[in-house]
């Protein structure tokens, strides 16, 4: 487990699925069971700077992941949700049918899909120090685990925040930048994976094409996602 | 290196203190820790090995299944493995054992989970170690646990001499007892 999750957190999930806290002992550990699971055990501290507290988050871990029947990464997210949205690009079509792409197709997959964020990023409207929280917003971005099943990049992209006080109106509800750059990204591939599969006459994909905002420079990041063939897109 | 002449059915072999790999300090560890290992599976209790020893820990028993409070009943334990005859006092029945202050230290915390020492005495030669036959497996000598949990800070300034009764052999059974007992300090809230 790279980063510990937090002791509050733990407690929170084990409550909210049915586990209480029976005992304690040397004034150091709690120990928590569930009437739906009578064998099972939690045993943690009571601080989470214990010692202890890795190995036993660890062996808690497993322990609920057993009992509740979710995979370990699922369980620590839904324990603590990370602090970022997992975009996934799919590709799909007959030469990427087992999980695999060609290797060319896959470094454009995945410039793309970078060149196309930052497409959107560009084009919120200005706000105060903008280049440098987007720097800092694109240093944060990470790559997740490639997923089986036709071609899936995925992408971690930071709920990074800037100071609502600055820019009230942009950042209505303290939403991150990061959410709205993730949103811009989803709408734009969703709205085009409508048009290209609703019409066939290539002029008026054109025309609804730029009716939506999306430029040239989206349509290079696009086609280098999807290819040429449309029937790589999937919303 | 030393060399032992050993008869072994009318032939004399060099044997015992000839070195195949492992230093005899390295082998007495080893030792050691395949006697708890032993005593762990003939009990079935699980256990794990921390990846360092840095804090006088070198197996954690874990149990399962318990009647106390703590039913998944953790022990951490320290593993030290002597072939020093003068610490065994066969009169008070009891084996003496020089630990090192860290240790000593270390293994009186009460904040942790429970932690105990285990001393391995085994004969010098390690080839008197096991002994082996057909139908029936030897081991010698045996194994003793301590508690030294809340003992009281000393001003020693290397070592403390810690006493360990006979009657506190460490075997299947009593590891049995051991878990039992830790799992039944659980308090209810």
């Amino acid at each position: 487990m790279n980063s510990l999750l937090p002791l509050s957190s733990v407690l929170s999930f084990l409550t909210i699925n049915g586990w209480r806290k029976t005992s304690e002992i040397r004034d150091a550990f709690q120990i928590w069971h569930s009437n739906k699971f009578p064998n099972s055990e939690v045993t943690l501290p009571l601080s989470e700077n214990h010692k202890r507290y890795e190995l036993l988050l660890q062996d808690t871990i497993e322990e609920l992941s057993e009992y509740l029947e979710i995979e370990e990464v699922s369980l620590v997210n839904k324990i603590f949700p990370q602090n970022f949205d997992a975009i996934t690009v799919r590709a799909i079509g007959n030469d990427v049918e087992h999980g695999s792409i060609p290797f060319e197709d896959g470094l454009k997959l995945l410039t793309a899909s970078h060149k196309l964020l930052k497409h959107c990023s560009r084009s919120l409207r200005k706000f105060k120090n903008k280049n440098k929280h987007l720097n800092s917003y694109f240093n944060h971005i990470g790559m997740g685990q490639t997923q089986i099943g036709s071609y899936i990049v995925s992408i971690h992209s930071p709920l990074y925040r800037v100071n609502t006080n600055d820019e009230p109106e942009l950042f209505e509800n303290n939403v991150s930048l990061g959410r709205m750059i993730n949103k811009s990204f989803y709408s734009k591939i969703s709205k085009l994976s409508k048009i290209v599969n609703g019409d066939t006459n290539p002029e008026k994909v054109i025309e609804d094409l730029l009716y939506i905002g999306v430029d040239k420079k989206d349509c290079d990041s696009l086609i280098d996602i999807f290819g040429h063939q449309s029937h790589r897109i999937s919303k | 290196m030393e060399i032992e002449k050993v008869i072994d059915n009318g032939v004399v072999a060099d044997l015992a203190l000839t070195s195949y790999g492992l230093h005899i300090t390295d082998a007495q560890e080893r030792f050691s820790a395949a006697y708890v290992k032993l005593m762990c599976a003939a009990a079935k209790i699980n256990y794990s090995e921390p990846k360092t020893d840095n804090e006088s820990i070198d197996i954690e028993l874990i149990g399962k299944g318990f009647s106390g409070k703590w039913k998944k009943t953790r022990v951490l334990a320290q593993l030290k493995c002597t072939s020093n005859y003068k610490y065994i006092d066969m009169e008070k029945q009891e084996l003496s054992f020089p630990l090192s202050l860290k240790n000593y230290n270390d293994l009186r915390e009460t904040d942790d989970l429970p932690k105990i020492l285990i001393v391995v005495f085994c004969p010098k030669d390690h080839c008197e170690w096991i002994e082996y036959s057909a139908l029936q497996t030897k081991v010698r000598f045996s194994g003793y646990w301590l508690s030294l949990e809340g003992l009281p800070t000393v001003e020693n300034e290397k070592t403390v001499t810690v006493k360990i009764p006979f009657s506190q052999a460490f075997n299947n059974l009593t590891l049995i007892e051991l878990m039992n007992y830790y799992s039944s300090k659980g308090i209810t809230i």
